[in-house]
């Protein structure tokens, strides 16, 4: 069991206005037990995920217990790493939740597919991102079972 | 029964030949018969003669008596002495003569006995004179009886000459009746041989005639066959199953690459050029018209002595005997290469058809993916920046509210609306463009539930807006599809709530009318209508009446509607005037036509 206090979201962004934005309604929505740690291209999350080079420090780095995955990312795609997720026997269970701007069909669907928790598009307007972040937390952090994920 | 012309002649020169052969026995009888008559007629008229020279030869012997008697010289006795010697070869002569005339030998030897008194009477006075003298002698002739005598004779010969002349005459007459009756008969029968003949000689002209004609018409008939079949260029063969004999036509010697000229072709020669591949398949097509009494049709490839490949259509049919036993096989061939050809190039040409339209759908397609990329280039980087601006307007005006003055505040709203504005832009257009790629599944669909969908989504909006909405419920039901059926009702929901005039309360009706197969639904409102001439335009993409600031929007709400219906197999329309109220319609299929139920 992790401790209560701190739980990581980690969150897969490459756009810095989105980065900024999202970090702000973090912020805005006063999250007691939740930090957010943020890797800007997919090579960066896989890192992250298995623990690779400076990732390797989990005190600096925690493993999150919720991913917030964009789509459209620099060098490996967010449908990409979801399915290296997914592959990984430690932290295949890791909850995802898909965070991007396509409404396409297509995109929903395989990300189904390869087994994301949830898809949800980003929001306009600050309010409704502050909504979006209130509402994950409570959901996913607090009213959530979360599944268990083996520590290395 | 009519008998031929051929038999006609046979008979007639039978019948003439028959009379021929009659007439020739008739006439020969008759000759004959002549003849012997004639015989008949000389043998009176020697009968005649003999007994005038018998009489003569008595004068001469009376005369011979009576000149001694006068003159008592011995040298008148000589006529005497000879007629004495000759009379009794006369006599035997006449005996013979009339030896089939019974009465006239009774007469001859009447008149030998006469005769014989006659000359003892004679040679009784010559004695007399010789030895007596002429008065004793001249006593006898006085008494007369020498001249009775002769008398008697004289009338006998002349009884026997008066027969004879009788019977010559008869025997003339009958000669010539015979002769008569000969020619006549002879005449009749060369005149009805003659007329025979002529018949004879008439059918036979007629049968040339008419095998001329029958030749001819053969001739025409082989003519007639041998100019079509070369007019169409095909080839003929006739098959003798009995002798194994097979003819061919100069052009099937043509069509199988043979030099023509040796019309006595065998089997082989017919195999040999069969392409090997089609030979089997053809022999076992003859071999099922052998059997079966249908007709024979193949085609097959030809390979001539240059290895050159031809096509040929062949049709045959065998000829079958009475006990039905095929006996002969007659048919047609004709080289069908260039038809193979066009076929080929057919088949060659649909093919590249086929690549053709495959590059071509492989282009569209192309193009259909780069759309799509474009859709979702325009879904993701174009909104990213969007996003960014009204974010951050927003939190300018929510973090750094106290800094900022009223004008800075309303710089950052209207950021924040230009933003949205484009963000709604980007969604219809989105959508908009996902009416047209996507495939539309239709299914049959409850109109009723469709509209309370729609009021759901626009509830907010008929909140803000006050809108009386009057539903003709129950609606029913069409064939469409769910979203987009949602999409082009809500869409034109919220045209008939936008456009009414400043604080004019938003009323609007919805019903809906059968008409034959198709379902109409009318959204009927309130508001500010719409001129005829633009009503053709309005259901364009971006096309808008109205300044953005009286009536917001994209232009692209209509275009939706449009394009949806279309997609969906319906139509729309309008009916309205400028400042008169709006009747928009669609219209769709119906869901629970008689048809299907």
């Amino acid at each position: 069991m992790q401790r209560m206090s701190t739980r990581t979201i980690l969150l897969v962004e490459d756009d810095p206005n989105d980065i900024l934005l999202t970090q702000r309604a973090f912020r805005k929505a006063n999250l007691a037990h939740a930090s957010l740690q943020i890797v800007s291209d997919g090579d960066s999350a896989v890192f992250y995920l298995s623990g690779e080079g400076k990732y390797s420090d989990r005190d600096r780095y925690p493993l999150p217990v919720l991913i917030l995955l964009d789509l459209k990312l620099p060098r490996r795609s967010g449908h990409e790493i979801l399915a290296w997720l997914r592959q990984q026997p430690e932290i295949k269970r890791l909850p995802v939740i898909m965070l991007t701007s396509s409404k396409e069909n297509m995109d929903i669907n395989q990300a189904y597919d390869l087994g994301a928790n949830s898809y949800l598009v980003k929001p306009v307007g600050l309010t409704a991102l502050v909504e979006v972040v209130q509402t994950l937390n409570l959901y996913w952090l607090l009213l959530n079972q979360q599944p268990e994920i083996r520590v290395f | 029964m009519k008998r031929s012309l051929a038999q006609q002649i046979t008979i007639g020169l039978g019948l003439a030949l028959a009379l021929l052969v009659a007439n020739t026995v008739v006439s020969y009888r008759n000759t004959l018969k002549l003849i012997s008559n004639q015989r008949l007629v000389t043998h009176t008229q020697q009968v005649l003669t003999e007994l005038e020279a018998t009489l003569s030869t008595l004068k001469d012997a009376e005369t011979g008596q009576r000149g001694y008697l006068i003159t008592g010289e011995e040298r008148y006795l000589q006529p005497y002495e000879s007629a004495v010697s000759k009379i009794d070869r006369q006599i035997n002569y006449l005996k013979q003569l009339t030896a089939d005339n019974p009465n006239q030998q009774q007469r001859v030897f009447a008149l030998e006995s006469a005769i014989a008194t006659k000359l003892t009477e004679l040679a009784q006075s010559v004695k007399l004179r010789r030895e007596q003298g002429f008065d004793a002698a001249q006593q006898i002739v006085i008494s007369d009886r020498g001249k009775q005598i002769m008398d008697n004779i004289r009338a006998d010969i002349t009884e026997m000459e008066n027969i004879e002349n009788q019977l010559l005459q008869q025997r003339t007459k009958e000669s010539q009746a015979k002769l008569q009756e000969t020619l006549l008969t002879f005449s009749i029968a060369a005149a009805i041989n003659l007329a025979l003949l002529a018949l004879v000689y008439y059918l036979f002209r007629l049968n040339h005639r008419q095998s001329k004609q029958e030749e001819e018409k053969l001739r025409q008939n082989n003519e007639r066959l041998t100019l079509a079949l070369d007019a169409g260029k095909m080839g003929s063969w006739d098959w003798n199953l009995l002798t194994d004999e097979i003819l061919w036509t100069i052009y099937h010697e043509i069509i199988f690459g043979y030099e023509a000229g040796k019309p006595n072709r065998s089997y082989q020669e017919w195999a040999d050029r069969v392409h090997p591949e089609d030979l089997p398949q053809v022999e076992a097509l003859v071999q099922a018209s052998l059997k079966h009494p249908q007709d024979f049709h193949a085609e097959y490839r030809v390979v001539w002595a240059d290895n050159s490949l031809h096509w040929v259509t062949a049709f045959g049919r065998f000829q079958r005997n009475a006990e039905n036993r095929p006996i002969r096989m007659v048919g047609v061939v004709s080289d069908i290469t260039e038809r193979k050809q066009a076929e080929a190039e057919i088949i060659q040409l649909n093919e590249t058809l086929e690549q053709r339209v495959l590059e071509r759908t492989t282009q569209l397609e192309e193009a259909n993916e780069e759309l799509q990329a474009f859709a979702y280039s325009v879904s993701h980087d174009l909104r990213a920046p969007l996003r960014a601006m009204q974010g951050f307007a927003e939190a300018l005006l929510e973090d750094y509210e106290n800094i900022l003055d009223e004008l800075g505040k309303e710089y950052a709203t209207r950021i924040v609306t230009s933003a949205q504005r484009l963000e709604n832009l980007i969604q219809d257009l989105l959508a908009y463009s996902r009416l047209t790629r996507s495939n539309l599944e239709l299914k049959v669909i409850d109109l009723t539930t469709i509209m309370s969908e729609v009021m759901t989504q626009i509830e907010a909006e008929i909140e803000q807006t006050q809108a009386q909405v009057n539903i003709q419920s129950p609606l029913p039901k069409v064939i469409a599809h769910r979203p987009t059926l949602v999409q082009v009702i809500t869409n034109l929901l919220t045209n008939a709530m936008k456009f009414v005039d400043e604080g004019v309360q938003p009323e609007i009706k919805v019903w809906a009318e059968i008409r034959g197969e198709c379902v109409r639904l009318w959204v009927e409102d309130n508001g500010i209508g719409i001129s005829p001439k633009h009503q053709k335009r309005i259901f364009r993409v971006f096309e808008r009446l109205h300044g953005m600031e009286t009536y917001p929007g994209t232009g692209i709400g209509l275009a939706i509607v449009r394009k949806g219906i279309s997609r969906m197999g319906g139509s729309q329309g309008v009916e309205s005037q400028l400042g008169q109220k709006s009747r928009f319609w669609i219209e769709l299929r119906r869901g629970d036509s008689e048809k299907e139920t």
